[in-house]
């Protein structure tokens, strides 16, 4: 195609101008990269914190009460709601003696792989008969096991306990990590059977009993709304002493994240439209200034048979050209930036194709929306009078 | 007779202007045929160039009828006119008007959207024919005078046309290269090409086949002298 070569030869004819629109809307693409990348990628996280939350999962936390939830009130809620999973946890902190590393200790019970989506590498789950009978077993992550090179039935110390391993799991996804690490089990972290979690709160010993967390998983049938409420009336008659229950669910994760994208859209999108804006502008100015040094050109395609709309096309795809360059440089520009900094960033980004379609669709759009003007202006040039001998 | 390339019956032109309609050209009748030469001479103002656009099909008559080979092309047919355009007539203006940083070349096959390998070799072969062989790659801005009037005949003279109009081609340059250019434009009606040339200079009416004077808005038939 002629009209391209045509297009290439203007366009590089004026370095100046075209470098500086270029340059604008570049910068502009950048920012919508980086923000279209960062929507992306806290959209990823929010669909990874459903799945790891589960469906059908929610958790409840009372943190302010005097005594909190206790494990009788878990065996109200299992003796009244037999279709329902319930599994408390209670992290703990244990720093060796001599001010060792400290290893993180969940306490949970039998039911926690069924509300949480981790699996079992090898070994067994913790069982009823390891709780009742206060079995000195526990479960390690894999990233635990992986940490201090710990393999099936060896024996560990949790200072001053020896516990041996009867099971290895598995935590999927690491969407909880930054967000509530103790929902997470992403690191190396050993859970043990609660009855026996006193060993290690002896000092606190009354809070034996206390359960930090307790995840419910209702039967598909209920929604997560109606199954909150049953649970949250049942620990109506406790609720003096239980105090204030918050309910944790996805959507409320979720509703979080997206918070967050609003700001990232509102701050980052009216960087990259102020930056599109006076690309745009400066292109504008670029293309009409064009149109005005070139009317004799164009009075000459005509009489030679160019049609309006090739007239339009000359100048709109000189437009797009300089909105395209600019999009691939302001994406690569970005692609790289993320790619580097990805480590360092606390915001979670997507690296993908979309990061390059989207800019380019939207620098189709900023080209041709600014260049329509100068355009028209160009294909209403009468030939016959910029082609006059004056 | 044969039928003539370009035929005009009864044209009027007029302008709006600021004191009202402004009439430059009344009741011009004109017959070119193929092969003919041409020129019309006439002072500044008597609607020369505005009687050249009209035959160029670049500009619409306020009344009257244009037949280009036998084909009415009415005001309103736009599309057609800019085919004929496209097609079949070559313009060549005082000022050149050559794309300054494009080669020779380029210049003449600019009015190919799309380029056909025949269509290159007619504009390597007009080149050389033009004596501009030595040039075709240069860029047009460093030619000089006389060089960039004959890429512009060249650029006129490619597709091949039937019909070419040329307003003041020898306005720019001096009496030697004029003649230069007159010859190579004259050569051009032996080969069944219309021409139809403006100019001031009365030295390049004994090329012409035909010599008509335009005063006023009217045009008739120079009287031999
Ligand atoms: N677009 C226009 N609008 C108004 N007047 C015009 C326009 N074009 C030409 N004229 C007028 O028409 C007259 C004839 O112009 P032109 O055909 O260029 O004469 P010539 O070529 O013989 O010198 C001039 O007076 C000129 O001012
Ligand atoms: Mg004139």
């Amino acid at each position: 195609m002629r009209i391209l070569r045509d297009v290439f030869e203007s366009t590089i004819s004026r370095p100046g101008r075209t470098l500086l629109a270029l340059l604008a809307i570049a910068i502009g693409m950048l920012s919508l990269t980086v923000l279209i990348s960062t929507l992306y990628g806290l959209t990823e996280r929010a669909e990874m914190i459903a799945a790891e939350m589960g469906a059908d999962v929610f958790a409840i936390v009372a943190d302010s009460g005097s005594r909190g939830i206790q494990q009788e009130h878990l065996a109200r809620l299992r003796a009244n709601l037999p279709d329902h999973v319930f599994s408390s946890v209670k992290p703990y902190t244990v720093r060796e003696p001599g001010g060792g590393e400290s290893t993180r200790v969940l306490a949970g019970d039998p039911q926690l792989l069924s509300v949480r989506p981790w699996g079992l590498l090898q070994g067994r789950m913790l069982d009823l008969a390891d709780l009742d009978h206060r079995q000195a077993f526990c479960l390690v992550t894999e990233a635990y096991s992986r940490k201090h090179d710990v393999h099936l039935h060896d024996f560990i110390q949790i200072h001053p306990a020896w516990l041996q391993v009867v099971g290895i799991v598995k935590a999927t996804g690491s969407a909880l990590q930054e967000l509530r690490p103790d929902l997470a089990g992403t690191g190396p972290m050993v859970i043990i059977p609660h009855t026996l979690a006193p060993v290690w709160s002896s000092a606190r010993y009354a809070e034996a009993d206390k359960v930090e967390l307790v995840y419910v998983r209702h039967p598909a049938g209920l929604s997560a709304e109606a199954s909150m409420k049953v649970v949250e009336r049942l620990l109506v008659p406790e609720q003096a002493t239980i105090g204030p229950v918050r309910v944790v669910t996805a959507d409320l994760l979720i509703s979080g994240i997206a918070q967050l994208q609003r700001l990232i859209t509102l701050t980052t999108g009216s960087i990259a439209g102020l930056c599109l804006l006076l690309g745009g502008t400066t292109l504008m100015s670029l293309m009409i200034a064009n149109v005005r040094e070139r009317v004799n050109e164009v009075g000459l395609r005509m009489a030679l048979g160019a049609s309006r709309g090739d007239i339009y096309a000359l100048f709109m795809l000189e437009a797009l050209w300089v909105t395209l360059v600019a999009a691939l440089a302001g994406s690569s520009g970005a692609y790289g930036l993320l790619v580097l900094l990805r480590e360092q960033l606390t915001f979670p980004t997507y690296i993908g194709a979309e990061i390059f379609w989207v800019p380019l669709g939207v620098s189709l759009g900023v080209g041709l929306f600014f260049s329509w003007l100068p355009a028209r202006q160009a294909a209403r040039i009468v030939p016959a009078e910029a082609l006059r001998n004056d | 007779m044969s039928e003539p390339v370009l035929c005009a019956e009864g044209l009027c032109k007029a302008y709006r202007s600021p004191g009202g309609l402004r009439t430059v050209l009344r009741d011009v009748d004109l017959e070119i045929q193929a092969g003919e030469f041409c020129v019309i001479t006439g002072p500044s103002g008597s609607g020369k160039t505005t009687l050249l656009n009209l035959a160029a099909l670049l500009d619409v008559p306020t009344r009257g009828r244009l037949v280009f080979e036998g084909e009415t092309i009415g005001p309103d047919d736009t599309r057609r006119a800019r085919e004929i355009r496209r097609d079949r007539i070559g313009m060549i203006f005082q000022q050149f008007h050559l794309l300054p940083q494009r080669s020779v070349l380029d210049n003449v096959l600019f009015r190919f959207r799309y380029l056909k390998d025949e269509d290159r070799d007619r504009a390597h072969a007009v080149l050389d024919e033009l004596g501009l062989s030595a040039v075709k790659h240069q860029k047009a801005r460093l030619l000089s005078g006389g060089e960039m009037q004959r890429v512009a005949i060249a650029r006129a003279l490619v597709h091949p046309p039937r019909l070419i109009v040329a307003d003041e081609p020898t306005g720019n340059l001096d009496a030697a290269t004029a003649a230069d250019v007159m010859r190579a434009m004259a050569q051009l009606h032996g080969r069944g090409i219309a021409v139809l040339l403006v100019t001031h200079n009365l030295a390049l009416l004994p090329y012409a086949t035909r010599h008509l004077v335009c005063e006023d808005g009217r045009i008739r038939e120079a009287v031999p002298a």
